[in-house]
């Protein structure tokens, strides 16, 4: 049992650490800038090209590619990137674009795409849900035709972060039309810049867009199929696995209680027992959720199955950030009302109040959670399909 | 490495415990141990004695361990609340506490004063019986008490029995969720096992969800406690506070939705329902109150001092640091 990572563990981490050192107030405010610039969550092009010229994307990828990196020692690294407060979507949602191609790809689409990735010069985004399909993914309707050495798409997809300012889509569409559920479905690396499809951008709480993309009669190169035609879920399923192995919200949110625990210092005289007490609470629940979090990271290294501990850990995390966010608003009081002002800590907590309510729905909602948590990890039995 | 899992050595132990327990204590022997004098099983404790448990040697990660083990059994016999004088001190069969109650089916005492740990005998009289079904005896300081340690050692016993007593809490949560699982998978209703009701199947996702929390977080304290990790043989005082507390919550937390899933049944005494949602609750009682533990951790991380001092909090190794940034960009309240 260690809880302490040595100097190996901590490799990538130092190099971000170092990395993070660069970042005073004045560049964090211009990469801040940059994010409102682009419109996105969290995911600052200039932060992506440093972390490429640092080789710390795809670091768990065998070399040529990545550097073999291992699960724990990449979990270090992106705690570290969270819990400084950079923008780390950018790197998520590319790792997550790459290690599908890297587990399901051609050596063809392995040998173009990874070392772009790396690069920083090819950027990913997923199209998965659909207006009428939201945590019933599988109820999806886009298309895809087979013509020759082309598949044409036609469909609308929703909730698609990011892809205003991507290179590809990694699109599940349907094949099959005769395929029903998860049979039938395909996975389409599509670019963005394809005639025929349409972005609108679809504002949210969180301050920034997501998307719409309309599909209409849209070519793609048949060799753009990722897996076997007909095999999408499963190419999916690994991705989905993967997304719920990550943080959302337990971590960042270790950040804003130090920044708060930092303006309250000293003054424990000021605070009623009850805050008092939940502060002791929310440093003891963030330590739980870091442990929780940290589990899925290990038990990925050892190869165990994290289908039922990553959505345990991801439920914990996101409602945690959100029962603390709340507090600690009412805690600083009136301040956190405002969007614009010349405190910055009470600006974040301000913004972090409308982001945390998206925790619990991006990345598949708490309930779809528990679903899995009760199926998998306790081996409850499924409820009837109506 | 980084390595959340037991040590394979303590994790042997534990389950050659777990054997022994399943062999020499069944539901049916925690039922008997509840009409004797003392509330004890001597049996039971015969064949713990012989297992090597009175007079263990090892790390907090193998006391928590065990306790675990024995909490999972609901083991009717006043091991955990040894285990701090045991580990910490080399002398078996003392049960450690503050001026109070005691388990009855103890001998001798230490008794935790801001002078120091004071050992003597526990008085006759007639012990009480608590709801969990165990006995206890009231002790006070008396004039046959004898000093075997300072006020760091009394520190030192109080931060390992928090851990002990969490790792005992949570074994018990676990078992009693194994039960629930069990039963949500068994028992039907509109014609299909309860399990399969979301309703169902979210609350023991929840449990779950805490009782896990809770066992890292013993499996963390644990680890804190060793000497070449800064520690005293007992972790510091906010993770015992954190072990204790989320064990206290979660095995609530527990018990509260087991009743729930059992219905009606789980207040029946034919179940065993009520043999672990009894024990958590005195048991989580026996120990300080989590809140005041939890209060203290706020006062803890606002006192720079205090905070400073603060080893292995989340990701660092001392203190709670701000990134530059932050440290320049909070530094003046409305800058």
């Amino acid at each position: 049992m260690n809880f302490k990572p040595d100097a190996e563990d901590a490799l990538f981490r130092d190099r971000l650490r170092r990395i993070a050192e660069d970042y005073g107030w004045p560049e964090m405010e211009a990469l801040r800038a940059e994010i409102d610039r682009l419109d996105i969550e969290r995911y600052a092009f200039s932060f992506q090209q440093r972390l490429a010229e640092a080789r710390l994307i795809g670091i768990t990828w065998p070399e040529p590619f990545g550097q073999s990196a291992r699960v724990d020692q990449q979990f270090l690294m992106a705690e570290e990137l969270e819990t400084q407060g950079f923008p780390g979507y950018g790197l998520t949602t590319n790792q997550r674009g790459g290690g599908m191609i890297l587990r399901n790809g051609t050596p063809e689409q392995i040998a173009e795409h990874l070392p772009k990735v790396v690069s920083g010069e090819y950027t990913y985004c997923q199209g998965l849900s659909e207006p009428g399909a939201g945590s019933d993914l599988l109820a999806l309707k886009t298309s895809a035709r087979r013509e020759g050495d082309e598949y044409v798409v036609n469909g609308a997809k929703l909730w698609s972060s990011s892809a205003h300012v991507s290179t590809f889509t990694s699109l599940l569409v349907r094949t099959d039309p005769g395929g029903t559920r998860h049979k039938g479905l395909s996975l389409l690396l599509v670019p963005l810049d394809s005639p025929g499809i349409t972005i609108q951008p679809v504002r949210v709480l969180g301050g920034w867009r997501v998307n719409a993309v309309f599909y209409d009669n849209v070519r793609v190169p048949a060799k753009n199929l990722v897996g076997a035609e007909g095999g999408g879920w499963a190419v999916i399923t690994g991705n989905l696995d993967e997304e719920r192995a990550m943080s959302f919200g337990g971590t960042e949110t270790r950040l804003f209680c130090a920044r708060l625990i930092h303006r309250l210092s000293g003054r424990a005289g000021e605070l009623s027992d009850s805050d008092l007490r939940l502060l002791g609470h929310f440093v003891m629940e963030l330590e739980a959720d870091r442990l929780l979090y940290l589990r899925v990271g290990m038990q990925a290294q050892r190869g165990e199955d994290t289908s039922g501990s990553g959505p345990l850990s991801k439920v914990y995390g996101s409602e945690l950030a959100q029962r603390f966010i709340e507090w600690a608003c009412d805690l600083l009081g009136a301040e956190t009302l405002f969007p614009e002002g010349d405190d910055i800590l009470m600006r974040d907590m301000e913004e972090q109040l409308r982001v945390a309510t998206v925790l619990t729905n991006i990345g598949g909602t708490s309930e779809v959670q528990r679903n899995i948590v009760a199926n998998r990890y306790l081996g409850l039995p499924r409820e009837p399909r109506g | 490495m980084i390595d959340e899992r037991w040590d394979p050595e303590v994790e042997e132990i534990a389950q050659a415990l777990r054997k022994l327990l399943a062999a020499e204590c069944p539901r049916d022997e925690v039922r008997r141990a509840e009409e004797q004098e003392r509330g004890a099983s001597a049996a039971l404790m015969a064949q713990l004695q012989a297992f090597g448990l009175t007079e263990m040697e090892g790390s907090a990660a193998l006391f928590a361990r065990t306790a675990f083990e024995l909490g999972r059994a609901l083991a009717p016999c006043p091991l955990v609340e040894s285990m701090p004088v045991l580990a910490l001190t080399g002398t078996p069969g003392v049960v450690w506490g503050h001026e109070g109650y005691f388990p009855a089916a103890a001998d001798s005492a230490a008794l935790a004063t801001p002078d120091g740990l004071f050992r003597q005998p526990l008085p006759g009289g007639t012990p009480r019986r608590t709801t969990a079904g165990d006995f206890l005896t009231r002790a006070a300081l008396s004039a046959e008490a004898v000093r075997i340690g300072d006020g760091a050692l009394a520190d030192r016993c109080a931060r390992f029995a928090l851990l002990t007593g969490a790792a005992r809490l949570v074994g018990a949560g676990f078992a009693l969720l194994d039960d629930t699982r069990t039963y949500a998978c068994e028992r039907q209703q509109f014609g299909r096992p309860i399990g399969a009701f979301q309703a169902i199947g979210h609350r023991l996702a929840a449990v779950a969800g805490d009782l896990d929390a809770a066992e890292l977080l013993i499996r963390k304290a644990a680890f804190t406690a060793a000497p070449e990790q800064g520690g005293d043989g007992a972790p510091p005082m906010h993770f015992a506070s954190m072990a204790w507390a989320k064990a206290v919550t979660a095995t609530r937390h527990a018990a509260t939705s087991a009743h729930q899933v059992f219905g009606g049944n789980g207040f029946a005494m034919d179940y065993d329902v009520q043999l672990f949602s009894r024990r958590i609750r005195v048991w989580a009682m026996r120990g300080p109150r989590a809140d005041a533990l939890l209060a203290d951790l706020g006062r803890m991380v606002l006192d720079p001092q205090r905070r400073d001092a603060l080893t292995l909090l989340w990701h660092h190794d001392r203190g709670i640091p701000l990134p530059r940034w932050a440290r320049e960009a909070d530094a003046v309240p409305g800058r």
